[in-house]
Formats: structure tokens, sequence, C-alpha cells
């Protein structure tokens, strides 16, 4: 119920991949079972609120309290106790109060504060840490509101910006380009040629793309056969190339062999006879493909250098939007304190709404006599008069007697602005 | 109907060309192209239905009128190529097409009448057939520039916002082949239900109808090519899709010919 709410401020404890190692934040983790053991202590602790937000990039504790210094210093000391980090920890995190932690928890939430600016995979993390709050008993309408508002924000940042577009890893930037190419991935057939760390990576990127067709070739044939245990495939001897090719809608190449081992003649042969495209990627070193090839119709050559120029390209591009997902962000806080500065009026309003209606109470009382032996409309009319001429004498008896004493006291303006603004006249919202 | 309704579609596709070109310049626009292409849409089949309210009768009474329902249908496909390549970047020519058709269709309002010939059930399907086949003829050579713009791209290592909003290449070649292929076949329909009905009316053949037969042959003929050389291996995709956006020519020839035949 609203009359029971107190004023009640937000509050972050936390570390993250700015202020840590990963081997630190590993240290802090709260995982749900110590995360809802550390929120019952502090709300044992007099915190109201509280919700743990727990990543591979940075562990945090919101809370809501009357005191966020308090809870800060109750948040330290469970933490420590919980998890036993290293000796120096605290010299690691990051304590933020009142509006800056509202603030930092937006930025957290739209992913702008994120190891990889834009990225997706967050604001479900904050809906998680939320909703398991919630649903220990540990977030209440604070933290609710708080956590909605961050997460309406983070879905606008996302819809209004191209923050979380465009690959920002090589390998994500391969398997786009095929995408663009080749068209959806789970139809595509993908041979790899290798069998080393990059092939490996490469297949893996496919893999989590979709992809499902998958070749394998390599000088050694037992080579080749490790990569089914990523996913299931064909296996082909590097010989059988020349087919491959043929086959194949994207090709991944990275064997390590010295010369060339798909030429353009490959790459002609492979596109006689077909209308699908050819995507051929190289990322040995020595390349593995002539570069003559990327002048064949059809064929699409791509090397290390293309698919960071991608990379380079989008990164600056989420730098740029960088700045738009900041304007979204200050409006919708905006938003939020007006919420906040709103509630200190609560208490105010509800002791005014008791008084009203205890005073609307007695009169009822009061005129129920009256009520009960009135005889006929037009005493029932006068009954109905004198009580509402009396309620509205008494409601406005205490405004009326405050306002001409603060004018009195040379306030006029100010009262009066203030009576405008409860009662504006009518035809006025 | 007033006569401000004609120009609705029209300005409403020129508003969907600007939202759609703001959109390539900044992709996040996305809210404002949402409504824009379907609301175009809305008002143009309503017009089309409010013009044939008023008349008494199917609303194609005149060549423009034929050219307006083509450039609906081809808004129509616009529509749900966007929806099955997830992409709004070709979104600007497309409606840019729609707004010079339903111009040109507005700016020519004729309320002509429907003579006795044309109110057959033959003569109406004719037509139908026949404008919904050259809006998604019309559509397939849009979609053959976008895949010969997005290869270009592509080999030229361009990878910039553009080419990322783009649809995929084997998308773009699918829609393509789909409704040029669909496009082929109502037109054929259509121009053998033309010629039945001028056997059935017994009407004559004059050197402008004659002008017009030999467009409508010529359009046939290159798009159903398209089919044959894809049955073809050695024309690889570019070749096929060159042919598909050069016959938007050959369709222009023949929408500017028809409107001169009646």
């Amino acid at each position: 119920m609203p009359s029971e709410r107190p004023r009640l401020h937000a509050g972050v404890v936390g570390i993250s991949w700015r202020t840590a190692p990963s081997e630190l934040r590993d240290e802090c983790l709260l995982p749900p079972e110590r995360a809802d053991a550390l929120l019952s202590a502090l709300r044992a602790r007099g915190v109201r609120e509280g919700a743990v937000l727990s990543t591979c990039n940075r562990v945090e504790i919101w809370t809501a309290s009357e005191s966020p210094e308090s809870a800060a210093e109750a948040c330290l000391e469970e933490w420590t106790e919980a998890c036993h980090p290293r000796a120096g920890w605290i010299d690691k995190l990051y304590i933020h109060h009142h509006d800056a932690a509202v603030e930092h928890i937006f930025r957290v939430a739209a992913s702008v504060d994120s190891l990889v600016m834009g990225e997706a995979q967050i604001p479900g993390q904050v809906r998680l840490a939320w909703e398991s709050a919630r649903a220990h008993g540990h977030a209440g309408f604070f933290l609710t509101r708080l956590s909605q508002a961050a997460l309406g924000a983070s879905k606008k940042v996302r819809s209004g910006t191209r923050l979380g577009q465009g690959a920002l890893s090589v390998s994500s930037a391969a398997v786009d380009l095929a995408r663009k190419i080749a068209g959806e991935l789970s139809k595509v057939s993908v041979a790899i040629l290798g069998a080393g760390e990059m092939a490996e990576h490469a297949l893996t990127g496919f893999v989590h793309a979709g992809a499902k067709k998958f070749v394998y070739a390599n000088r050694t044939v037992a080579n080749a056969r490790r990569l089914q245990a990523i996913c299931p495939g064909r296996v082909e001897d590097l010989s059988a190339l020349e087919t491959i090719l043929a086959e194949a809608d994207v090709v991944v190449s990275a064997t390590g062999a010295p010369g060339f081992v798909v030429s353009a003649d490959m790459a002609r042969s492979a596109m006689r006879g077909r209308r699908r495209p050819l995507f051929l990627l190289d990322i040995a070193a020595p390349r593995d493909v002539d570069p003559e090839a990327s002048k064949v119709p059809g064929v699409f050559l791509y090397g290390i250098d293309d698919l960071e120029q991608v990379v380079d390209k989008n990164r600056l591009q989420r730098g740029e939007e960088a700045h738009l997902a900041e304007s979204i962000l200050a409006e919708e806080l905006e938003k939020f304190r007006a919420w906040w500065r709103s509630l200190s009026v609560v208490p105010v309003l509800t002791e005014m709404r008791d008084r009203v209606h205890a005073v609307a109470h007695a009169e009822v009382e009061r005129f129920l006599p009256r009520v009960l032996h009135a005889q006929g409309n037009v005493q029932m009319r006068e009954v109905l008069d004198d009580f509402a001429q009396a309620l509205s004498n008494k409601f406005l008896h205490g405004p009326t007697a405050g306002a001409r004493k603060a004018a009195a006291e040379g306030r006029e303006a100010e009262v009066a602005a203030v009576l405008h603004e409860l009662f504006p006249p009518e035809g006025r919202p | 109907m007033s006569e401000l309704w004609r120009w609705v579609p029209p300005l409403l596709y020129g508003l969907a060309v600007v939202m759609y070109g703001k959109r390539l310049r900044a992709p996040h626009a996305r809210e404002a192209v949402l409504w824009v292409g379907p609301l175009a849409v809305g008002a143009h089949l309503v017009q089309l239905a409010l013009l044939s309210l008023s008349r008494g009768r199917l609303p194609f009474g005149t060549m423009w009128e034929a050219l307006s329902l083509s450039t609906l249908v081809l808004s129509g496909a616009y529509l749900l190529v966007e929806r099955m390549a997830r992409s709004t970047a070709l979104g600007a020519p497309f409606f840019l097409l729609a707004a010079l058709g339903s111009s040109l269709a507005a700016g020519n309002d004729q309320p002509a009448r429907w003579p006795v010939l044309l109110q057959s059930t033959l003569f109406a399907v004719h037509v139908a057939l026949g404008v919904v086949g050259i809006g998604l003829l019309a559509a397939s050579g849009l979609l053959a520039a976008g895949w010969l713009l997005l290869y270009q791209l592509l080999r030229g290592r361009r990878f910039g916002e553009f080419t990322r909003t783009m649809p995929d290449l084997a998308t773009l070649d699918r829609l393509f082949f789909a409704l040029s292929s669909m496009g082929t076949a109502l037109l054929a329909c259509a121009a053998a239900l033309g010629l039945v009905w001028m056997h059935v009316f017994h009407l004559p053949v004059t050197p402008l109808v004659a002008w017009k037969m030999a467009t409508v042959l010529f359009v046939l003929v290159w798009y159903a090519s398209i089919p044959l050389l894809r049955q073809r291996r050695t024309w690889s995709s570019g070749w096929i899709a060159w042919v598909g956006f050069l016959g938007l020519v050959p369709l222009v020839l023949m929408i500017w010919t028809g409107t001169r035949a009646v």
C-alpha cells in the first residue's frame, strides 16, 4: 500500500570488467543460491529491497533503502562473508548512491557500459536478476519500477539506435558475410579446409550461427575427423577439393599449406555450371586461395583483413551510436526521476486523506439522526444541503486559515500560486 | 468522389519514399517506416474502391486506372518482400515507382464510359490478371536491380550500412525469380484472354492494337527467357539479374503503348 512506502533511495555496489580482472570477478561471482542468501542477510539488516546481477563481466548488488550509505556498508560485509575474495578486492569496487545509482543501472541495462557495447544478452540478464529477486521477495515496488524503467529504456535504445548491430569479432563478421551472400546458413553447405585451431574456431562460429551441413577436408584425413566432434559432417581428402568447391556454398580455408590450395582455375571450374555464388574465406597464413580467384564471376573471396575492416567499421559505428543512446537514456532517466520525486509527497497526501476521511466520517455520524428523522423530500434535501455545507466548511477551514496566515506573513504570491496549482480555476485542467 | 482523393496515394507514396530514404541514412528511424508503407497501400486500396463505387464499375475503365491498380500490386508486393526479406532497404525505389505510376494515373483521370464490350467478365479477368502481372514484373525488376547492386557492393568490399541493411543475395534471387515467374504466367494468361475477348466481340486489329500486342509479346518473351536461362546453367545469376532488371524497359514501353491504345 502506498501509505506504507518509505522514502527509498537506490544504491549500487559492484565490480566489473572496467575495474577488475576476470580472475577477481570470478571470485566475486554470486550464483543464484548465494545471491538469495546474501539478499536475505541484507534485508535482515534493514535494507528494504535488493537484487543481484551476476554475469561474467560484472557482479553488482542493487539496493533500495532509506540510507544507501548504510546499505553499501552492509553489502560489503555480506559480500565478503559470502565469497571471501582476495585481499584488496574492495579497492576494485564501485559504489553509487541515489541518482548516480539509478543512472548506472540504466546504463548497464542498455548495454552502454558493457565490454562489447550494445551486446544483446545484458537486458535478459538484468531481467533475470530482477525476476529472481522478486520471486524470492527481495524486490519490491521500488526495484520493480527501477528495473522495468531501465529495461524499457534499454528497449528504446536498442530499437532507436544501431548500438547492437554489426559483428564485433572476426568470426561473427565471417558468419554475417556468409549469410549476406549465401542466405540462411541452415540451408547451405559449408566446407572447412584444414583442421587446425583456426579451422576449429571458424567451424564453431558457423555451428553457432545455425549451419548444419559440413564437409571437412584436410591433407591428413584423421585430423579432419576431429572436427566431427564439434559438428557431424562428411570428411574428405584434400585431393577431392574440386568436387568440394563445386558443391559448397561457403568454403573456409585454414590449412597452413605453404602455397595456394585453391587456384583461380579451381574456382572457375567450381563456378562452371552453377548459379549459386561461392563464398571463399581465406583465414590461413600464408594465404590458401589465389587472389585471382576473386575475379571469377560469382566468387566472393575475403581474407582476415576484409573481416577486420568489417569489425572496425562496426566498432566505429557503435561508438557514434553511443551518443544517441546517451540522449535516449537521459530522457528515460528524467521520467524515472519524475516518478521518484512524486513519491516524496505520498506520506503528506496519505496523512491528508486520512484526516479528510476522519472528518467526513464524524460528519456522517453527526448528521445521521437528522437523516433518519427527515420526512419527505424537502426535509431530506435540507439535511443534505446542511451536510454538504458543513463538510466543505470543515475541509476548507484548515487551508483557508493557513492561506490567510501565510498571506499575512507576506507570502501572498506564493500561497496564491500554490492554491491555483491545487485548485485550478474552472476550465483549466 | 472528391477530386483530391486521387492525389492521396501519390502523396503517401512520396512520403514513403522520403521515410524509407531517411531510414537508409539513419536505420534507427524504424518506427516511421512501420506505418507509412501499409498506410499508403491501404489508402490506395480505399481510393480505388471508392472510384469503383462512384463509377459503378471495376477500377480499370481506362488504361490509367489499370496503371494505378498495377502500382497498387507493386506496392503490395513490396510489403510482402519487406516481410520475407526482413529488410527495408528496397522501400525507397519501390515506392518511388509507385509514386510515379499513381501520379500519372491521378493526373490522367477520365470518368470514362464503360462500353458494352468492356462489361464482359472475360475482359475484367483479362485486365485484372494483366495489371497484377505487370505489378509483379515491375517488382521483380526492382529486386533484380537490388541483387546487382548488392553483388557489386560485396565484390567491391564495401561493407557499409547499406550493404548490411540489404536482404541477402540468395533471398533477392529467390524473390526476383518467384515474382518474375508469377508475373509472366499472369501476363500470359491475360494476353490469351485478351485474344479470346477480341475474338468473341469480333474486334478488329487496328495498328495501335497490333503495336500493343507486339509489345506484350515482347515482354512475355523477355520474361519467359528468365526461367529458361536459369535452367541452362551456363548463365550466371548476374546475367539473369541483368535480364530481369532490363526487363523494366520493355515493361515501361508496354505500359506506355497500352495507355495510348484505348
